[in-house]
């Protein structure tokens, strides 16, 4: 892409990536940061002007012109025809051009308000991905710019693409920052700073001290990232208003004379569900991620973080902390505006009118088959990979295609949903493809991995889209049609699996949980597999051969099987853990590691047969992480259990653990928004304490009782399957009995365990108030 | 289920309201209407589930695929759906149901004037159908997140010709709140639930 440019006549070369790219505030047009070969930082100036279009009756449209010719801004205008993807006919559009990105919001705002019925489009498309469409950039794109010395640029051609498996990165220059403690618990004393392998502590008092230091780090590292904790929330907020209160200069932005941009917190529902966003404060010419508000930090990390900006071309500090599906939402307005498709202000078109009846067949969901409870061995877990976006792709489903057959792919030119998950599918597949064959040390692995697991969140987001209320391209019709593609891909594999003599154990939307005894090597699925992608055309996966796997019940009634909630253990001696305590967000993290000690221990059985013999073992570890919470030696941060609010606390009727816990904080001007988690203590009596009011509780109020409780019931889940129900495990830990249980498998064997050892006893007089199992159980 | 509804409804813009939008009563009316005649659907809410309807219909020993073919529906997701669809929607001599109207107006991610100015149309368009059949039109308050949407709820409630409240209250309520007005519909005789139908008439 060119521009002419006048500043001066000198130009130069640069190679290079680009960083950040924002509007100019000096200049119409856009800033651009580039982190050139030599290791420079460079800041480029380029005109752009932005574009959007109207359409409605034609009268109207003249009224708009003769208001637009006498307007301020200048617009230059014309007319012209689009495509609006949800009309067959093209669309009579008046064009309207300005100078800057602001100006086009403000003039774009102010005709909504004179025009409220016209149709808008292309109007409110963020600036980074207007600039993508038109020069195929994205973040950190390789780049080759010619520019004048004034730092106009001249051209600018983008050198790789976002689908590349290997792309060239830049050594970037990230420096940490944390508050010595969480600032919502207690009060920070200090700012510890991480730069170039070089540790600092700096106290926050005296204040100029702290912002000299501060700003002669930032100075002479000049970092392209800012990795904080709580700088969202809390740090860079703070620091900006010291810098202001002491007037001090701090340069937290590269880009000089930039303000901040500030975005409050928030509640909003998604998918009927109360969520809850922190304030945002993002920079200018570098980046700040604050890892306790990025949205999958603990998931992937920068380099999953990254590649969701490279692929879906927002600006890294957008794709840290949004979701997914504002991920796919800007891969879809890209693709659109590539190609010469209008993107609506808002969605307009409703549901065809179907009759109720019609309902009930095509708004099914997805397909689960309740699983066969108990324990299992040798299962074959086989998964479609990507299913639904598979689906998308290979019948062509969009808003404005055609519908065909089931699984059937048709003539029609690829809709613009396929179109935009297509390079993304086969991303995921060829980074999959290629984890397998790498061994374990080969350093891509740990790239590839968070790589995958940015492309997976985006896929998996991308169907449910199409039905989301606010997806521009969305329509409930293709929703439904993807999920009736899954369903029948499903029950074809469960033919093919049962034509193959497997029995089916379990079935949940794109997975099969599959046994024939014998089979218990990856090489004896491959014939299934094989069958399999013949009858649907989309491709599936071993996802592993289980040594032993357990399907849980439901609590309440153990009749009941419960779709997703199993444990097991791969051959190569690695877990699977689904729906159980230590998976749960809310658990108590004490809880939850119990779980796992009892299940890693339990994995190391080297096959179902030799379970029975590890299980005293397990016993011995609950009975020592029982122990040391009656010892007092589980740390309190341990115990903590994070509830959400659905609502304001005083909105609550039944006063629950949460509420409590969320007014004892309102009391002290500490307010949770809805959405929010609130992490508290149970203590004795039957009260909480919020782990956030000030000064700490007192280690001997903590309810033991009800920790003790908690850890029973996880640990249950674990010893249910294999033959030990909820009353025989209380029952053993209160003492005094000897325990004899029916193994689940093999059938017939018998094992014996001790009574427990003294120690367990004391339970029974620390919690006289504690209800447990009343079984007796008879001596084996 | 006669005992729930009167023989006929009238030709006015009637307002139900209560927790859920008042979804069990609403299905229950649509079971019943499509058991007469043609039904139409608006659900702005995703709030109809045509399962209960099937069992309704089928505890009057009446054909459920005959009836569940009389319902006709659409689904909104945003309110400019809402809006699109009633502008599309043929006029029609036969009852309108519409599920949990505020549900797209509510949503914070449409400011406020911009959902006035549609509301207003919606409700133009719902009382230009009410004129040729009942328009039943059900609801909920806003959520603490949203409450400055309250005035949405009270411009519906303005342009409603009848207002009726479905709550699920403690019988120790119904003596306090049981309000002594001409009730729209007949309450159902009998009733020994703790479920209780209040039921208020503006205007």
């Amino acid at each position: 892409m060119k521009w002419n440019g006048c500043a001066s006549n000198v130009m130069q070369t640069i190679n290079g990536w680009l960083l950040d790219l924002f509007e100019d505030t000096q200049a119409a047009g856009v800033v651009l940061w580039v982190l050139t070969d030599e290791g420079k930082r460079v800041r480029l100036h380029q005109p752009f002007p932005i574009r959007f279009s109207l359409s409605g009756p034609a009268k109207v449209l003249r009224q708009v012109w003769r208001f637009l010719k006498s307007h301020a801004s200048q617009p230059q205008l014309s007319r012209r025809e689009g495509r609006d993807l949800f009309h067959p006919e093209p669309v009579d559009l008046l064009v309207v051009e300005v100078a800057s990105f602001s100006l086009q919001q403000r003039l774009f705002r102010e005709l909504l308000d004179r025009y409220p019925d016209l149709l808008y489009y292309d109007a409110d498309v963020s600036l980074p991905l207007r600039y993508a469409a038109k020069t195929d950039s994205f973040p950190l794109c390789r780049c080759e710019i010619t520019c004048f010395e004034s730092g106009l640029m001249h051209q600018f051609i983008v050198r790789d693409s976002p689908w590349e498996l290997d792309p060239q990165a830049p050594a970037l220059t990230i420096m940490n920052l944390e508050p010595d403690c969480d600032p919502l618990h207690a009060s920070p004393q200090a700012l510890l700073v991480s730069v170039a392998g070089v540790n600092y502590r700096l106290s926050l008092h005296p204040a100029r001290a702290l912002l000299i230091n501060l700003q002669a780090l930032l100075k002479r590292h000049d970092p392209d990232v800012l990795l904080t904790r709580w700088g969202d929330t809390w740090l860079l907020p703070f620091l900006v208003q010291l810098a202001e209160k002491n007037e001090i200069t701090l340069a937290l932005n590269r880009e000089p004379g930039h303000g901040f941009l500030q975005r409050p917190e928030r509640s909003y529902f998604s998918y009927g569900q109360i969520m809850y966003s922190g304030q945002q404060f993002h920079l200018f010419g570098r980046w700040h991620i604050d890892r306790q508000n990025a949205m999958f930090w603990t998931d992937f990390g920068l380099d999953g973080i990254i590649e969701m900006a490279r692929v879906t071309s927002q600006p890294v500090q957008v794709a840290a902390r949004t979701s997914p599906g504002t991920g796919i939402s800007s891969m879809q307005v890209l693709t659109a505006l590539r190609n010469n498709i209008l993107v609506p202000w808002h969605k307009q078109q409703g549901e065809r009118p179907k009759t109720a009846l019609e309902l009930i067949e095509s708004d099914l969901g997805g397909l689960v088959y309740q699983p066969l409870v108990g324990l299992h061995r040798d299962v074959g877990a086989i998964d479609f990979i990507s299913m639904y976006p598979a689906i998308m792709v290979r019948c062509n489903i969009s808003p404005e295609t055609n519908k065909t057959g089931l699984l059937e792919t048709g003539d029609e030119p690829a809709g613009l949903i396929p179109l935009t998950l297509e390079p993304l599918l086969k991303k995921r597949v060829a980074l999959k493809q290629r984890a397998a064959n790498l061994p374990n040390w080969d350093p891509r692995r740990k790239l590839d991995k968070a790589r995958s697991g940015a492309h997976k969140w985006l896929l998996v987001t991308c169907f449910g889209y199409l039905g989301y209320k606010n997806a521009r391209f969305g329509r409930i019709e293709a929703h439904e049609a993807v999920t009736a593609g899954g369903r029948e891909a499903l029950l074809r594999a469960k033919e093919a699996s049962e034509d193959m003599g497997f029995q089916v154990l379990h079935m949940y939307v794109d997975g099969l949980w599959i046994y024939q005894a014998g089979k218990n090597q990856p090489q004896d699925f491959v014939p299934l597999l094989d069958e399999i992608a013949r009858r649907t055309g989309l491709a599936i996966a071993l996802d592993g051969v289980y040594r032993w796997v357990a399907f849980l019940p439901s609590r309440v009634n153990a009749r009941v099987p419960v779709p997703n909630r199993y444990f097991g253990v791969f051959q190569d001696g690695s877990l699977k853990v689904r729906g159980l305590e230590a998976r749960r967000r809310d658990s108590a993290p004490w809880v939850a590691r119990m779980q796992m000690d009892l299940l890693e221990y339990l994995a190391q059985a080297e096959d179902a047969d030799q379970l029975p013999d590890y299980i005293p073992g397990a016993m011995a570890i609950l009975r020592r992480h029982l122990a040391n919470l009656q010892a007092g030696r589980v740390p309190l941060e341990d115990l903590l259990v994070a509830l959400r609010l659905s609502r304001e606390p005083q909105e609550y009727t039944v006063k629950t653990a949460g509420v409590r816990a969320a007014m004892q904080l309102q009391e002290i001007g500490k307010s949770l928004r809805p959405g929010q988690r609130v992490r508290l203590l149970y203590l004795r009596g039957g009260q909480v304490q919020a782990w956030d009011m000030p000064g700490k509780p007192d280690a001997r109020c903590i309810d033991l009782g009800r920790y003790y409780e908690l850890a029973v019931r996880a640990a249950s889940a674990v010893f249910y399957p294999l033959g030990l129900s909820e009353d025989e495990l209380r029952a053993w830990l209160k003492g005094g009995i000897q325990l004899c249980f029916q193994f689940a498998l093999p059938a017939g064997k018998r094992q014996i365990l001790l009574p427990p050892s003294s120690e367990e006893q004391a339970w029974q007089t620390l919690f006289l108030g504690v209800k447990t199992g009343k079984q007796e159980l008879v001596i084996g | 289920m006669n005992a729930l509804f009167p023989a006929q409804l009238p030709n006015q813009l009637l307002l139900v309201m209560g927790e859920h939008a008042a979804s069990h009563w609403m299905l229950e009316l649509a079971a019943w209407l499509s058991m007469q005649g043609p039904v139409r659907v608006l659900d702005g809410g995703n709030r109809f589930n045509a399962y209960p309807v099937a069992q309704s219909i089928r505890r009057q020993n009446y054909d459920p695929r005959l009836a569940l073919g009389r319902i006709r529906l659409s689904r909104a997701f945003t309110c400019y759906q809402v809006h699109a669809l009633l502008t599309e929607w043929p006029v029609v001599q036969h009852a309108t149901l519409v599920f949990d109207l505020l549900a797209t107006f509510y949503d914070e991610s449409v400011n406020l004037p911009e959902s006035q100015r549609l509301l207003r149309k919606v409700l133009w368009q719902l009382e230009q159908l009410s004129k040729l059949a009942p328009v039943v039109v059900s609801t909920r308050m806003p959520a603490t997140i949203c409450a400055e949407r309250m005035l949405l709820f009270e411009m519906l409630k303005e342009r409603a010709g009848s207002f009726r409240l479905e709550l699920e209250m403690q019988p120790q309520d119904v003596v306090t709140i049981a309000p002594s007005q001409p009730t729209l519909l007949p309450f159902p005789e009998g009733s020994t639930t703790a479920k209780s139908i209040i039921r208020r008439k503006y205007g």
